[in-house]
């Protein structure tokens, strides 16, 4: 009966191995809420990173940024992308000049597929936001959230 | 012999079990996703109030972030604002949520992400889309084509 007890023990801490396999580190979402304004030629980093551990193989990583922004006026425009591992920033997207007519914000979302070639390696990725302008002026980030998937 | 065949075909059968309920727990519950196609002209007024859509999902014991996805068509309206309702909870922004007064017509995508402090608790959980006219009790907006998605993040 012992011997039941230390088999059903040890089935027992590995289902409980595979269900943490399959858990998501906290680290793959950030959320901010406040406001921040850059100014600068792109790019640079923005001050948000999302991590992700990687398997032996490894998998494309899809990477969500939703976020309230205004800009100055003037044809701004500011390029947006992320940077895995301190590479260079990959993937820019563009926030078109918004400025208000009654003093709110708007609002943007994009979404990035990073694959391995990417630099994406084994074990821990950290993808940082990053960006900056093409045409000078500034921006001002809302509350914005940035969220970091492994594909399957 | 037949004692150690007895106990690894229970082992087996308990091994067999708890994978199947650890792969229930991962299965995606109908409550997770919402997708309605019909036209609302939600004139509710100023914020905050229920656009009344809502999608739950199931915590474990120890619940973990929540990352939601709000798509929208919109077509004209004031300027809005759109947050959720945690467990019934007051209308909050958990990411962007500006919908500007001006039309341009193409779907807005927010992504929220509603953290345990937030309020969520073991078992289910509900988030229901809220908000409002930023300055007007007489704002409106006209929408359609809505999807909204939960999944559990860590």
């Amino acid at each position: 009966m012992n011997k039941l007890g230390i088999r059903i023990a040890i089935m027992c801490l590995l289902v409980g191995i595979a269900t943490a396999a399959f858990a998501v580190p906290p680290s793959e979402v950030v959320r901010v809420q406040g406001n921040q304004t850059f100014t600068g030629t792109c790019c640079f980093p923005w001050g948000e990173t999302v991590t992700v551990i990687e398997p032996r193989v490894v998998v494309p990583v899809v990477v969500t940024w939703s976020t309230d922004y205004l800009t100055t006026a003037g044809n701004v425009v500011f390029e947006v992308g992320v940077s895995v591992n301190g590479h260079p920033c990959l993937n820019r997207g563009t926030l078109n000049e918004f400025v208000s007519p009654d003093g709110t914000a708007t609002s943007s979302t994009f979404q990035w597929l990073i694959s391995p070639s990417d630099g994406l390696i084994k074990g821990t990725n950290n993808i940082t936001l990053c960006g900056g302008s093409a045409s000078g002026g500034s921006i001002t980030i809302g509350f914005n959230t940035l969220a970091a998937r492994m594909s399957k | 012999m037949s004692n150690l065949v007895r106990q690894c075909a229970v082992c087996l059968a308990i091994l067999c079990f708890a994978i199947g309920v650890s792969t229930t727990a991962f299965a995606v519950p109908p409550g997770e996703v919402l997708y309605d196609p019909a036209f609302h002209d939600i004139s509710g007024g100023q914020c905050c109030f229920s656009f009344n859509e809502t999608v739950s999902v199931i915590e474990p014991a120890k619940p973990v972030p929540v990352v939601l996805t709000y798509e929208v068509s919109f077509f004209e309206g004031s300027s809005f604002i759109v947050g959720l309702m945690v467990n019934g909870g007051p209308c909050t922004l958990y990411g962007s949520g500006f919908i500007p007064r001006v039309a341009d017509n193409n779907p807005k995508a927010f992504q929220w992400i509603v953290f345990p402090a937030d309020g969520l608790r073991a078992g289910t959980n509900t988030f229901t889309v809220c908000g409002g006219s930023v300055f007007f009790n007489t704002g409106f907006i006209d929408i359609q084509q809505i999807t909204l998605a939960a999944r559990l993040s860590n």
